[in-house]
This record gives C-alpha cells, sequence and structure tokens, in this order.
C-alpha cells in the first residue's frame, strides 16, 4: 500500500514538474525515500491528535525536497503540487493506516 | 599550469557551491522555517511556563528568531556563516515538539515528523553556513556578529 501510493505520489510530482520542463530537485530515490518515510510515520500518526499539522509539515519536507515552492506566492503549477503531495499524504496515510 | 587547473578546479566548485546555496538551499532553509519558528516560539512559552526563562531570555529567544528569520528572508548566506543554531533555537525547537507531545497536541509520531523536518532545516542551514566565501573565515568575516554583540549595539544605540 504504502509503496504503491509513494510511486504514485512521485510519479504525479515528477509529471507536474516535467509540464514545466523542470526535474525533481533532489534525485528521484531521495524524493521517494522521503515520502515512503513520512507516508509511514504519518500512517501511524493518523488518529493522533495533530495530524494535520503532522501532515502539513511531512507534506512540506516532500515538497521542498521535490523542489516545489511551498511559498504563499508560488506559481500556479507549484500550488497544485503542493495540493497533490498533502492530499496525496493525508489520505494516502490514512488508508495505509487503516483509518480511512 | 597544473597549479592554474587546479585553481579554476577550485574556482568553479567554489561558484557551483555559491550558485547551489543560493538558489538552492537557501529558499529551502526559508521555506522550512516556519514550522521550526512555530516549534521554537511553543519551546519558549515551554521554558517560561516552567521558570527556567526569564521575558528577558524569552525576548532573546525571539530577537534571535526574528534575525534568523530577516537573514533567510534577505538571501544573506553570510551573516549565517557565524550563526550557531544550536546554541539556542535548536534546542528550544526540539523543547517545542516534547511540549507539544506531553500536551498531546501532537502524536508520538506526528512528533517524529516535525523532528525529521528540524533536521531537514539544521541539515541545511548548515550546509548554507559551510564555507560561504573562498577566502576568510567566519571569524574574520565582518556582518558576523553573535546575537549578545547585536543586542548589546542596539541598547547603545
Amino acid at each position: 500500500m504504502i509503496v504503491q501510493t509513494t510511486n504514485d505520489l512521485v510519479a504525479l510530482i515528477e509529471g507536474g514538474l516535467a509540464e514545466t520542463g523542470r526535474d525533481l530537485e533532489s534525485s528521484a530515490f531521495v524524493v521517494r525515500q522521503e515520502v515512503a518515510t513520512q507516508l509511514s510515520l504519518l500512517a501511524l500518526a493518523a488518529g493522533e491528535p495533530g495530524y494535520e499539522r503532522a501532515v502539513r509539515v511531512a507534506a512540506r519536507s516532500v515538497a521542498l525536497r521535490a523542489g516545489i515552492s511551498v511559498t504563499e506566492d508560488a506559481d500556479a503549477v507549484d500550488a497544485r503540487l503542493w495540493g497533490i503531495v498533502y492530499a496525496g499524504l493525508f489520505f494516502g496515510a490514512r488508508v495505509a493506516g487503516g483509518k480511512a | 599550469m597544473k597549479q592554474l587547473l587546479v585553481l579554476s578546479l577550485a574556482l568553479l566548485a567554489s561558484c557551483a557551491g555559491a550558485r547551489a546555496r543560493d538558489h538552492v538551499l537557501m529558499p529551502l532553509a526559508r521555506q522550512s522555517w516556519p514550522d521550526v519558528r512555530t516549534d521554537v516560539e511553543r519551546g519558549v512559552g515551554d521554558a517560561l511556563a516552567a521558570s527556567e526563562f526569564t521575558i528577558a531570555d524569552a525576548d532573546a529567544a525571539i530577537d534571535e528568531a526574528n534575525w534568523l528569520e530577516e537573514t533567510l528572508e534577505a538571501g544573506q548566506r553570510l551573516p549565517l556563516a557565524g550563526f550557531d543554531f544550536e546554541a539556542l533555537l535548536g534546542p528550544l525547537a526540539e523543547r517545542g515538539i516534547q511540549a507539544q507531545l506531553a500536551a498531546g497536541e501532537v502524536g508520538p509520531n506526528g512528533a517524529e515528523v516535525l523532528r525529521r523536518h528540524l533536521d531537514l532545516f539544521r541539515q541545511t542551514l548548515s550546509l548554507i553556513a559551510d564555507r560561504p566565501t573562498l577566502v576568510g573565515t567566519p571569524a574574520d568575516n565582518p556582518y558576523v556578529k553573535k546575537p549578545v554583540e547585536r543586542r548589546l549595539e542596539a541598547k547603545l544605540r
């Protein structure tokens, strides 16, 4: 479950970045590893207090490693990718943690 | 000729490093800072509540956080060379995470996510601070002032 969600999420990020001619800031391996680690932690954190903040912080870590800007003035592509990363982690971890 | 080649490579490497620090690491630190700051402020509040900090200590910590934020916003790499995050803000951020955990505001796994993010910020900051210029050291860097020196200057002004 986590492996599948990780692969899907990294593919979505890579696809989104490729639309604007960009690559992942770190290597795909690093980003994939970060997504998998964060998903594993968040799957355990789902149902704990502070889950939303944990997801936001985790999504920021993933996005920054991938080279996605997370500032309020980020461009449309980055804003969309940020949304994908956040939602992917939020729901992916809940499903993986059996809290969907 | 060989010396010239070595010097050119060193120059190239230093330029690439500086570019990476300005265009990759600085934005990374700037954008990961807000979450770290939240934890720092929580740590300050916790230290105050435990009477381990006076109001002056809390002000000093917030001053330092403000200075770091301004420096990151301005993209100034040089002043960060002499900045020791672990002297005050790092331990406060850790304390803030621990306080959130103790208060049940975040669970143990969520706290681990916050710690990983703090580590990312730490690593980024130390990479930015590493060898900021080809020549010179933090000690003779005129831009580097310790927080206590800055506060003293502000008082004297």
